[in-house]
């Protein structure tokens, strides 16, 4: 049961890896790729963590796990803020 | 669970070479560093892919160096592509 569960959770974060790479080059401007990236690969990459958490049946790894995901969850969108700001004053 | 992991293998990978393209291609520099951003993400789903795939969880710790790097140094990037913006315009014309 566990195995199924992570196994979705791995195919579902590298499902929205692989849909924030289409967008980053399919979209036009800088702002497009930016919102693509920052929340498609954030959101793609604690999954899958969280996918290995459950995966790997062993207390440390899972915490190291679960807290690797959530430092993504909280980074992901400080990186992102601050190039979009950079480039929002830099265009002004 | 092996052929499932070489196909997200697969899906990661060419989301690789998506980013990388990008990365060549940027008409600007913040383009780029969104592409290097994503392909610093991209690298980390990719060790604990592997990690899945070996049993050596030790790759999870690499991947959580990976993405604190990561971040800072697209924070780096923004407050850089923001000063050699407001320097260009006091110098300008």
């Amino acid at each position: 049961m566990i195995d199924i569960l992570a196994a979705i959770l791995a195919a579902i974060g590298a499902g929205f890896m692989l849909v924030a790479a289409l967008g980053v080059v399919a979209f036009r401007d800088t702002f497009a790729r930016l919102h693509c990236a920052g929340k498609s690969a954030t959101l793609g990459v604690a999954s899958m963590l969280l996918a290995a958490a459950l995966w790997s049946g062993d207390g440390g790894v899972a915490l190291r796990c679960a807290l690797a995901a959530a430092f993504f969850l909280f980074t992901g969108p400080i990186g992102c803020h601050a190039l979009a700001r950079a480039v929002w004053r830099t265009r002004a | 669970m092996s052929a499932l992991l070489l196909v997200l293998q697969i899906a990661v990978g060419l989301a690789s070479l998506l980013a990388l393209w990008r990365l060549v291609r940027g008409p600007h520099l913040a383009d780029r560093v969104v592409a290097l951003d994503l392909l610093a993400t991209l690298a980390v789903g990719f060790l604990v892919l592997r990690a899945f795939q070996t049993g050596h969880w030790l790759y999870v710790d690499v991947a959580l160096g990976i993405g604190l790097i990561s971040v800072v140094g697209t924070v780096a990037f923004g407050s850089f592509v923001e000063h050699r913006a407001r320097e260009a315009r006091e110098e300008g014309p």
